[in-house]
């Protein structure tokens, strides 16, 4: 009889090599979960498909229970389950709501509501939903300012605008909020703290999903494309994945239909657009590995620092470059620096005698070998500069850590943008010195 | 404010291009330049989904999310004409103005219609063929030897055999009261029960029958052959109501004379 060739030799093997791979955590037997379902149940609302579950990489996530095929349908949330500014106007704040002039915005509508169904506790009709929302977001404007101040430049600066902007939201609906004061024993002002609002628009702005602009006559023009959908929110983004997810007028629910398959157990993602790590960051708090759409941004002064400072034709030629939408949006990418940053370099390269040529250099033709050279050359020199800069700031960042301790959590989403960036940055070097071999 | 699954997100961007030629990253330049893609990038990734096209101008319709692009061809019947004219590849610049003079056999033809379906304006598959046939004229090519224009003259005679389509013609704009109260017989499935022609509510008891409509005509055409005969179900559905209307009149005022009652014969 020869070893190894029987059936438990085949599960012991079997054994061996998925127990390398880490496995999720089945969570629903988990009293909130159990609540959850119960109130979807009875909000008409039943699935054998997912599962709530702890996966080692993402956290909290949904597992499925069967294998799913391409095309197939993962979740369908019927309209009555979700939050929209339609259930807030026809909820105890309607009629505060319509009274209001000028009207509020659909975001400050849906924010009051979770903050007063939240202070209303058990008596809230959603309390099973709002248990299982987390307690605390690690969106850039619920930093510490100084982990944002580790952050790079031009998300630093996308940063400080979000917390002026959700300023800017709590001092201008005091007003609002003083005007419910019938509704609640307590004062208003410890109900809707800064905290509070902070934490009601957190949420809206991670775990919202589109849907369709319908406008309401109570509420201000904005475009009121947010619904807060339960369960479903719990599932995690990949941006290898593609979904079909949209509200089915027929059927009256949210169908997310998969393009992808899953095996049994496997975490079951979704693709919450195309976005690079730092808008993830920005608007979600989280940061995805290997994502083929992060990507490093230059900036203006960056471009100029680098170029011969002597050329007189500098303004008119970033004049140019602004005309035809060139100065924004230049990256470094995983295959290289990106096309519109070599055109706008090799535009700003340009010798004095060939500047009568500048259309065909935005067209992509090549003018001259020497343009090309030097063009790549900085280019060079501009990635370099960056690698040593991420260098720094992940050594400043290693710093904190073992300062504060308390910041810990913080720091590591912080460290893990920087490496992600120092993989793509030294990722374009490469491909740039084998362009520049190409040349030589 | 970032909703999830935004659809805004994704760009749809249709080019026209010629697949394959160095020339065409200038022709993508200026329109997929401002939306942050690489034009030789995407130039190298239609040549590659695109081999078969080698050589052919096309129009391509790019998905676009965040700099990564997705590639599908349109497909216009002119370009499925000529690519199944396989005609050697030339050089664009060196010969200009050629005639496409060459000969495509009726199956093909068959299969293009068959891919453009979609997008026909026609009610049966034989117009697609007449339009494709339309097209080859157009380009100045032959089919099975002879002028297009022939092969055309052949399926309206019934000469020539086509293969029916098995979907449905597609909804084309009229909504289906609009279609129902046209005169013309409606092959689709119909659901209402009001009749094509009214009922004369004047009865004349010791006239003739000859105000009843006549039973529909049994339409043979050219695609009537070898194939399953749709049921017009409309036009006897409405014609067996009023002849059922008439017998109950009959029924109670009684048989006049000289007038034996019709039979009703159903096809």
């Amino acid at each position: 009889m020869q070893k190894g060739k029987g059936r438990t030799s085949r599960i012991r093997r079997r054994k061996l090599c998925r127990s390398s791979e880490p496995r999720g955590v089945n969570e629903s037997h988990k009293s909130e979960f159990i609540e959850l379902r119960k109130w979807l149940k009875a909000r008409k609302f039943q699935d054998s498909n997912l599962a709530p579950a702890c996966f080692p990489g993402t956290g909290r996530g949904l597992m499925s229970q069967t294998s799913l095929q391409e095309g197939e349908m993962i979740i369908s949330l019927p309209e009555s389950c979700l939050l929209t500014t339609d259930t807030v106007i026809q909820s105890y704040l309607g009629a505060y709501i319509t009274k209001w002039k000028p009207p509020p915005s659909p975001l400050l509508a849906l924010c009051t509501f979770l903050v007063s169904e939240k202070h209303a506790g058990d008596r809230s009709l959603w309390k099973p939903y709002l248990e299982i929302l987390p307690k605390a977001y690690t969106c850039p404007v619920c930093l510490e300012p100084e982990v944002v101040n580790l952050l790079p430049k031009s998300l630093k600066a996308k940063a400080e605008e979000q917390r002026a902007h959700v300023q800017e939201f709590f001092a201008s609906s005091r007003d609002f909020f003083s005007s419910l004061q019938p509704l609640f024993v307590e004062a208003v002002d410890s109900i809707f703290s800064y905290s509070a609002l902070l934490w009601a628009w957190c949420t809206v702005n991670t775990r919202a999903v589109y849907l369709r602009p319908r406008q309401q006559e109570c509420l201000s023009a904005e475009p009121d494309t947010c619904a807060l959908a339960p369960y479903l929110d719990l599932l995690n983004h990949s941006p290898h994945v593609q979904v079909k997810a949209a509200f089915n007028e027929e059927t009256h629910s949210y169908e997310i239909r998969t393009t992808s398959r899953w095996r049994k157990h496997e975490e079951v993602f979704i693709c919450y657009g195309p976005h690079d790590n730092q808008r993830l960051f920005l608007e979600y708090g989280f940061v995805s590995v290997r994502n083929p759409h992060a990507c490093v941004y230059v900036s203006r002064e960056i471009l100029v620092k680098y170029l011969p400072s002597r050329d007189k034709q500098m303004d008119k030629k970033i004049s140019i470059l602004k005309d035809h939408g060139y100065i924004e949006n230049l990256t470094f990418g995983w295959d290289g620096p990106s096309w519109r940053l070599l055109t706008a370099l090799k535009l700003l390269c340009l010798e004095a005698e060939k500047f009568t040529c500048w259309k065909k250099v935005l067209l992509g033709e090549v003018i001259s070998d020497t343009n090309e050279k030097t063009s790549l050359d900085i280019a060079q020199k501009i990635c370099y500069y960056f690698i040593e800069e991420t260098n720094v700031m992940l050594q400043k960042v290693s710093h904190m850590k073992d300062e504060k301790e308390a910041l810990i959590n913080q720091l590591t989403l912080v460290e893990s943008l920087w490496m992600e960036e120092l993989k793509i940055l030294r990722a374009s070097a490469e491909t740039l010195h084998s362009l520049q071999t190409a040349f030589t | 404010m970032r909703p999830k699954c935004d659809p805004n997100e994704i760009k749809v961007v249709y080019l026209r291009c010629t697949v394959g030629e160095v020339s065409a990253t200038s022709a993508l330049a200026p329109k997929i330049g401002p939306l942050g893609l690489s034009p030789k990038k995407a130039g190298d990734d239609i040549a590659k989904a695109m081999g078969d096209w080698k050589g052919l101008r096309i129009t391509v319709k790019l998905t676009i999310q965040n700099r990564q692009a997705q590639i599908e061809v349109v497909p216009s019947a002119s370009t499925l004409i000529i690519k199944a004219l396989k005609e050697p590849p030339r050089d664009r610049k060196k010969q200009e103005n050629i005639q496409h003079s060459g000969n495509v056999t009726f199956d093909e033809i068959i299969n293009i219609p068959q891919q453009m379906r979609h997008r026909s304006l026609a009610k049966e598959l034989t117009g697609t063929i007449k339009e494709i046939l339309g097209t080859a004229q157009s380009v100045g090519c032959n089919v099975d030897g002879c002028h297009p224009h022939g092969i055309t003259d052949d399926i309206n005679s019934g000469a020539v055999e086509c293969p029916a389509c098995d979907e449905s013609p597609p909804q084309r704009g009229l909504p289906r009261e609009l279609l129902w109260h046209s005169h013309l017989p409606k092959a689709c499935s119909v659901t209402s029960s009001q009749p094509l022609v009214s009922i004369p509510t004047h009865h004349c008891p010791g006239g003739s029958t000859d105000w009843l409509p006549q039973p529909p005509p049994l339409k043979k055409g050219p695609d009537s052959s070898g194939t399953k005969r749709r049921p017009m179900r409309a036009q006897w559905t409405s014609w067996i109501q009023v002849w059922q209307d008439h017998l109950l009149w009959r029924k109670a005022s009684g048989p006049p004379v000289g007038v034996s009652s019709p039979t009703q014969d159903e096809n």
